[in-house]
């Protein structure tokens, strides 16, 4: 039979167990009552009649038991006892079912919250067409144009580049991520949900595809938003399509689609530099080509271009990886150190709940001995021990799926930025289904051992009066003393882990900079709406000018880069002397910044002069170089008057003369270590965009509006977007690493928790069954120090066991977070050492309590007792 | 009643029950006289075997119980052949042909 249907059947039968009794009766006597009517028929008298029918039918009783283990609860109905027997023996323990269910749900919690950011980032399918299929490369526009024409690989294949817009709705314009993408793009990886994508023909179109988050906020969802006019840096673009909220290409963060033909026609030379290797293709793997055949086949069109353009593409290689790898690479290895962190939260709270299973097993041994004895079997007897682990498991999993509800509306605060996906954090099937699953493992987990023993106990010394049985035995002793020694190691890996990651934390934000981050405001000015160099230039510095006249305003400069969170991407140079060198030797950041640039920032001058006004667009060609790259090309002389060659987009070739060494400023986040940078007067190359610093002698919010009037009175179409300070740029460079080091913090002092109330318990149930033990050595003429040390060096053997343990299985897991740490190496002897001082402290404290209380025992009472 | 008293094979219960059953829904006790009708008074259905013989077949949905009204006018349970129960006669009778086929044979041997 079906179980359902069984299960059905045994669940009416157990709700309805009275009356299916007494409807087998009726049935049984209806059956006698027939028989002695024909008795009587037969001649006999009523009374014989009636003896004979029951002396006939036999053993009534039995009868009707067959009767009900078929129409009654059945199986189900020894379950539901074992429920409510378990459910009676933990209301008769409340402390026990309290502490129990709470480190449990601790435990769980944790875990269902992390699984579920898990789940979201890493294992929930992408949203995309065919996800698994579709790979990414860094690539240039022409190498790109020369790609596809050779292609045999995939049967999709776009090129987009991200790009950041001032978009303008209705006179209001906010600085927006967005990305141009050829007209391939679109349909390769989605559909709009609204509207349509653009076509081949469109393409040098000014048309855009907006994203739903955008059309929700900016347009209020409203549907007539298709052939709405949006200004993107002052270009009015015609609104075709919107996508649906999972389209998060290439990030969560993008929020336009714009054509790539009517972008690149601003930027002409883009479309020709091959060493612009700023784009990103991406490209669907035709059904039946294998990845390694379409990078071999990669490979192939590199060596070509290279032997083709030695200039450009010497040493390049173009190199697709999975999609999905570049979407959550980057994070797995912090989530995945995370989950094994709640891991072992969740074995440390089961040992907990173990430890204090077994010594409750002690006081009922005698009971379950009585219970064996009467004829239980034994595995009647452990199915009832492990119904009462499941259903503390189950309060415990319920606890912890409110925590994690909770925990889960909590991670906002935590502010988790840049982690992909991650909007999509929540409790789903698939999240509860984790959590019932964690919650069984962990009842066999911590009901198995417990069950087991109790079960094996020998019965005859068990009911005897006075008889400690099994468990207050030396091998139970023995089994409790384990599962603490195991618990401080899982907690000293944890602390471990967390120790190395605040250590780390702390290290990145003492980083030095190469800036002063206080009272400096940025801004971001776009002036692609000026075609020619020379007219950027000259706005830039009216700009400059004009914000350095405000109130307040100290020094002004401008900057194509702005630290520390922009990444900036190597240019090729050459040095007048050296040899020509092809490796990252001869790449650096290159930054073109107005005059006052570096004394806005707070970045020491140390050797030669900062730009100015002199070095116009006609002067002498200048450079300045950082002081990590003074020393990588001059370690021996001084850079002032050396001379650079520098490859740009420009594709100018005119050598440029050293005149100021500053100091290494951080661009690419704070733990990118000491980047080669060359700056450039923003005079003589004029770029598209200005980060403006301000060094300000009032709080930098104070003067926003001031700033804004001061932009717009230039150019009423220019407009000083994205208003930050330095220090929130910091914040959120250092939003990540925060993030995770929080996390682990926390799941860390959990651990720690649980760690000590489970050496407190193990060690004061000790202290209570060695009561009598210590009564006679304190009659004996014991000092109550004596006893003091004797209690507390137990609890320390397990310790130091416990930790010495630990400190070998920390020092394996770590290597897993090489990657997570900065400054410091995964064994950092200084973080394990701490770390381990810090356990044995926190369990010397959870042993003095129980270790005073065995002092204070009066060796009268102790004897007395038993 | 000094009538022969044939012991019922095993198994061989659940193939009379189903087949009086097969003629009509019926009480337990019914189902009892009726075999023993059938068989001319050749066979006595034990009540110690009939019930358990009757939850069994219930349990595997061969037959099914409700409460009904009896000629006597009193609430009976009344038993009844289900679909399967009415393939799992056939297949038991085709089976029970067999048999008696195969031990004629061999009893048959002089």
């Amino acid at each position: 039979m079906a179980w359902p249907r069984s299960l059905y059947r045994r669940v009416r039968g157990l709700l309805r167990a009275g009356a299916i009794r007494d409807e087998i009766d009726e049935e049984l006597q209806f059956h006698i009552d027939m028989r002695a009517a024909e008795n009587e028929r037969a001649g006999m008298s009523a009374a014989d009649a009636r003896r004979e029918a029951e002396r006939r039918f036999g053993d009534r009783a039995r009868t009707k038991e067959h009767g009900y283990e078929v129409r009654g609860g059945g199986w189900l109905e020894t379950c539901w006892q074992d429920v409510r027997y378990g459910a009676r023996m933990l209301r008769k323990h409340p402390g026990f079912t309290l502490i129990a269910v709470t480190a449990l749900a601790l435990g769980i919690g944790a875990n269902t919250a992390i699984f579920s950011v898990v789940y979201a980032v890493l294992l929930r399918p992408l949203p995309y067409k065919d996800a698994g299929r579709l790979v990414i490369a860094n690539i240039s526009p022409p190498d790109f144009r020369d790609l596809k024409e050779s292609n045999r690989v995939f049967d999709g294949l776009a090129i987009w580049a991200t790009n950041q817009y001032n978009a303008a709705v209705n006179d209001e314009s906010k600085q927006t991520l967005g990305a141009t993408v050829s007209p391939e793009f679109l349909p390769l990886l989605g559909t709009p949900q609204l509207g349509r994508a653009f076509t081949p023909a469109e393409d040098r179109e000014p048309l855009v595809v907006i994203s739903h988050d955008l059309w929700q906020t900016r347009y209020g969802g409203d549907p007539q938003v298709l052939g709405r006019t949006i200004r993107l840096n002052g270009v009015p673009h015609t609104i075709v399509g919107v996508m649906p909220p999972e389209f998060q290409l290439p990030s969560q963060e993008t929020k336009l689609w714009v054509t790539y033909g009517s972008a690149m026609a601003n930027t002409p030379q883009q479309n020709e530099n091959r060493q612009l290797r700023i784009f990103r293709a991406v490209a669907h793997l035709r059904p039946g080509v294998s990845p390694a055949q379409m990078q071999a086949e990669m490979d192939t069109l590199s060596q070509r271009l290279q032997q083709q353009y030695p200039k450009t593409n010497e040493g390049v290689r173009i190199e697709f990886t999975p999609l999905y790898e570049r979407i959550v690479g980057d994070v797995r290895p912090a989530l995945v150190v995370l989950l094994g962190t709640v891991g072992f939260v969740l074995l440390i709270a089961c040992a907990n709940v173990a430890n204090l299973t077994l010594a409750r097993m002690t006081a009922r041994e005698r009971e379950i001995a009585i219970r064996l004895a009467l004829g239980a079997g034994r595995w009647r007897v452990t199915r009832q021990l492990l119904t009462e682990s499941l259903l503390l498991a189950g309060l415990g999993g319920a606890g912890g799926l409110l925590l994690a509800q909770w925990g889960i509306a909590l991670l906002p605060l935590l502010n988790p930025r840049d982690l992909p996906r991650v909007s999509a954090i929540g409790i789903n099937p698939t999240v509860l289904l984790f959590t019932l699953a964690v919650s069984v493992a962990a009842a066999l987990f911590f009901g198995v051992l417990p069950a087991w023993q109790s079960t094996r106990a020998d019965i005859n010394h068990a009911l005897k009066e006075g008889g400690r049985g099994s468990l207050g035995s030396p091998k139970g002793r023995r089994l409790r003393g384990a599962l603490v020694v195991t618990e401080i190691a899982l907690s000293l890996v944890v602390l471990v882990g967390a120790g190395l990651l605040l250590n780390s934390f702390t290290r990145l934000l003492r980083v030095e900079t190469g800036f002063v981050a206080e009272q400096l405001l940025t801004v971001n000015v776009g002036y692609i709406r000026y075609k020619e160099p020379q007219q950027r230039a000259a706005v830039a510095r009216t700009i400059v000018e004009r914000l350095r006249a405000l109130p307040g305003v100290r020094a002004v400069g401008g900057s194509t880069g702005l630290p520390p969170i922009t990444p900036q991407r190597g240019t090729r140079f050459a040095v007048q002397g050296l040899p020509n060198d092809n490796s990252d030797e001869r790449a650096a950041y290159l930054l073109a910044i107005t005059p006052d640039y570096f004394r806005a920032l707070g970045t020491p001058l140390y050797e030669g002069r900062a730009f100015g006004e002199r070095d116009e667009a006609d002067a002498p060609k200048v450079v300045i170089i950082n002081r990590a790259l003074a020393r990588r090309l001059f370690p021996q002389e001084s850079a002032i008057g050396k001379r650079l060659q520098l490859v740009n987009p420009e594709q100018t070739e005119e050598w440029r003369e050293v005149v100021g060494v500053v100091g290494d400023v951080r661009y690419s986040g704070l733990d990118d270590p000491g980047e080669a940078a060359i700056y450039t007067p923003f005079a003589q190359t004029p770029g598209l965009w200005n980060y403006l610093m301000l060094r300000t002698d009032v709080p930098p919010q104070s003067i926003i509006p001031a700033v804004r009037q001061a932009v717009a009175a230039v150019d009423p179409n220019l407009e000083a977007a994205n208003p930050r300070t330095m220090e929130q740029l910091i914040a959120q460079a250092v939003a990540q690493p925060r993030f995770y080091t929080l996390l682990l913090a926390a799941f860390a002092a959990l651990a720690l928790v649980l760690a000590a109330v489970g050496i407190y318990g193990v060690i004061s149930y000790s202290v209570t069954q060695r009561t009598h033990e210590i009564g006679i050595r304190l009659a004996l003429g014991a000092q109550r120090g004596d006893v003091l040390r004797l209690v507390i060096g137990q609890g320390l053997t397990l310790a130091a066991g416990g930790v010495v343990l630990g400190l070998f299985a920390a020092y394996a897991a770590t290597r897993v977070m090489t990657n997570l740490l900065f400054g410091v190496t995964a064994t950092d002897p200084l973080t394990f050492a701490a770390t381990a001082l810090t356990l044995l402290l926190v369990a010397l404290a959870a042993c003095y309590l129980p270790a005073r209380r065995a002092a204070r025992v009066d060796p009268m009472i102790a004897l007395r007792y038993e | 009643m000094g009538k022969a008293k044939t012991d019922l094979l095993q198994g061989t219960l659940d193939m009379l029950i189903l087949k009086a059953l097969s003629l009509g829904p019926q009480h337990g006790y019914g189902v009892g006289q009726r075999i023993t009708q059938l068989a001319e008074d050749m066979l006595r259905v034990e009540e110690g075997s009939l019930y358990p013989a009757l939850y069994r077949l219930e349990e595997r949905g061969w037959i099914k119980s409700d409460w009904g009204t009896s000629e006597n006018n009193r609430r009976a349970r009344f038993y009844r052949l289900t679909a399967a129960g009415r393939r799992q006669l056939g297949a038991e009778e085709e089976n029970w042909r067999r048999l008696v086929l195969a031990v004629g044979k061999v009893m048959q041997t002089t």
